[in-house]
């Protein structure tokens, strides 16, 4: 996944800076989506927002907290409070 | 049939493994001459009128490449698949993983389109493909829509061609070129540093993949370089590449300047080189670059996100390596911190890529990391056990770890 995140990218472009990425049902996960989601969350705090995670598995909650990405990406229980604060 | 009544669904982790260990292959879903040869000669070799290469991933079947004498649609939701009974069988019956239903019309599946439409397919032969891990990715068939049997002799043939498929998913022609080159990449095995032992670990996943190690040794000082980048196949294995040689340039820039010591000041000077790579490739890297000074064993280390390091005291115990800094490639103009331990005679540094985090099973963490760590006192001993893990468990993700010991 050497373009990651071409939805996210899509999104910021048309104006939304603001990202919730659920992760609730996905399954496939190898680093390579790891470097996806930073990849999105820059494209949007270079657009003034941020992006959020919600419900990582535990293999990308491992991976986030292994590499203190966890700081830059926290994870928040569901959709609706990820931009509550 | 809903999914929990159907005995082809796997266990959720055993099917999260799976997952990712299809993942780790990097497949697209377009056609190879690599698999199209394998499909054209079982259909000369068994006479048969169909033979497809099919990729089984969580909802979908997708058909990598399939030889027929006419246009064939193979792409179908997974539950309407023969091929989920033979991913399913590879975990239950491995030393008998081919399944075969000489009339298809006579079995569970003969509601399923495929089967049941004009001219649908009676005859099935599926053998499953593994991925890193050992985990059935997929499966190479042959179909017949005429009920068939196969002659012990076709048997035999069938698992042949399977074979076949299974060596050309395993190793194409690039990705194996380029883990002969990332092997030659790795630095040879130190000599002696007197008052040490050093062991390390390097077991590759078989997909070519993103870690390295790298050491240098000048007069009594040593440094130990490990590195992870995010990403798996051959494009982290080019990133990983460019990353040894700027770290290498960019040490051998601060000792020429007699500042070997500032290892953060080097992170950054790596970092601020390949920022761009990063920012194309949407890339980032996790390293953990450490110097010791064998006299005193006095250890200088920056953590650069690569989160797995420890210190195991002769007294007993793991003392984590803390860091708070992000991998490289996060946030231009980061900076990061050169931070200091002493090591003891008896004690161990290791460190390890996250690829330990999977050898120790689903759900481990890092403080399961670390009591496993903490369980050795022999560079040596930790080293082999985690070789002899990785030949069990077959990893889906690199292994690599280096141990050093202070022995007086």
């Amino acid at each position: 996944m050497n373009n990651p995140c071409p939805c996210v990218l899509h999104h910021i472009e048309g104006g939304a800076n603001r990202i919730v990425v659920d992760l609730a049902d996905v399954v496939t996960v190898d680093s390579a989506v790891i470097g996806a989601l930073i990849s999105g969350l820059k494209a949007a705090r270079t657009a003034g927002g941020d992006l959020r995670i919600v419900a990582p598995g535990n293999y990308v909650a491992q991976v986030l907290e292994v590499t203190n990405l966890a700081k830059a990406l926290p994870a928040y229980t569901s959709v609706d409070s990820a931009f509550d604060n | 049939m809903t999914p929990t009544d159907d005995r082809y669904v796997l266990p959720p982790d055993v099917e999260n493994d799976r997952l990712r260990s299809l993942g780790q292959l990097h497949l697209s879903h377009d056609p190879e001459d690599r698999f199209g040869f394998v499909t054209k000669m079982a259909r000369v070799a068994l006479g048969v009128p169909m033979s497809a290469i099919n990729l089984v991933d969580r909802d979908w079947q997708w058909c990598k490449e399939y030889s027929a004498d006419h246009e064939l649609h193979f792409d179908v939701p997974r539950e309407q698949s023969v091929c989920r009974a033979t991913i399913a069988r590879a975990y239950q019956e491995p030393a008998d993983p081919a399944l075969i239903f000489e009339d298809l019309a006579d079995s569970e599946f003969a509601e399923l389109p495929a089967v049941a439409a004009d001219g649908g397919v009676r005859f099935y032969a599926g053998y499953p493909l593994f991925g890193p891990g050992g985990h059935p990715v997929g499966t190479f068939c042959v179909y017949d829509t005429r009920p068939r049997r196969l002659s012990t002799q076709d048997r035999a043939t069938f698992g042949e061609l399977a074979a076949w498929a299974q060596r050309e998913l395993r190793s194409s022609d690039d990705l194996q070129r380029a883990a002969q080159v990332q092997q030659q990449l790795l630095p040879p095995p130190l000599g002696d540093l007197p008052g040490y032992t050093v062991a390390t670990a390097f077991e590759p996943a078989y997909a070519v993949g993103g870690d390295f190690y790298d050491h240098a040794r000048v007069q009594d000082r040593l440094s130990i370089a490990l590195a992870d980048v995010m990403g798996k196949g051959l494009g982290s294995a080019i990133l990983a590449a460019n990353v040894r040689s700027t770290l290498r340039a960019a040490s051998r820039a601060f000792d020429n300047a007699g500042t070997s010591a500032d290892l953060s000041g080097v992170i950054a000077t790596v970092d601020e080189q390949l920022a761009d790579d990063f920012a194309r490739t949407g890339t980032f890297v996790t390293l953990f670059l450490a110097q010791l000074e064998a006299t005193t064993g006095t250890v200088r280390y920056v953590d650069a996100g690569h989160g797995i390091s420890a210190l195991l005291r002769q007294s007993g115990g793991a003392d984590p390596l803390k860091s708070d800094d992000l991998p490289l490639g996060i946030i231009s103009g980061d900076t990061w911190t050169t931070h200091t331990v002493v090591m003891d005679p008896g004690d161990i540094l290791v460190v390890a890529s996250d690829g330990l985090l999977d050898l120790l099973g689903e759900d481990s963490t890092v403080d399961d990391v670390l009591s496993f760590l903490a369980t050795h006192r022999d560079p040596s001993e930790l080293c082999r056990n985690v070789r002899n893990l990785a030949a069990q468990r077959l990893p889906i993700d690199d292994i690599t770890m280096i141990a050093l010991r202070r022995d007086r």
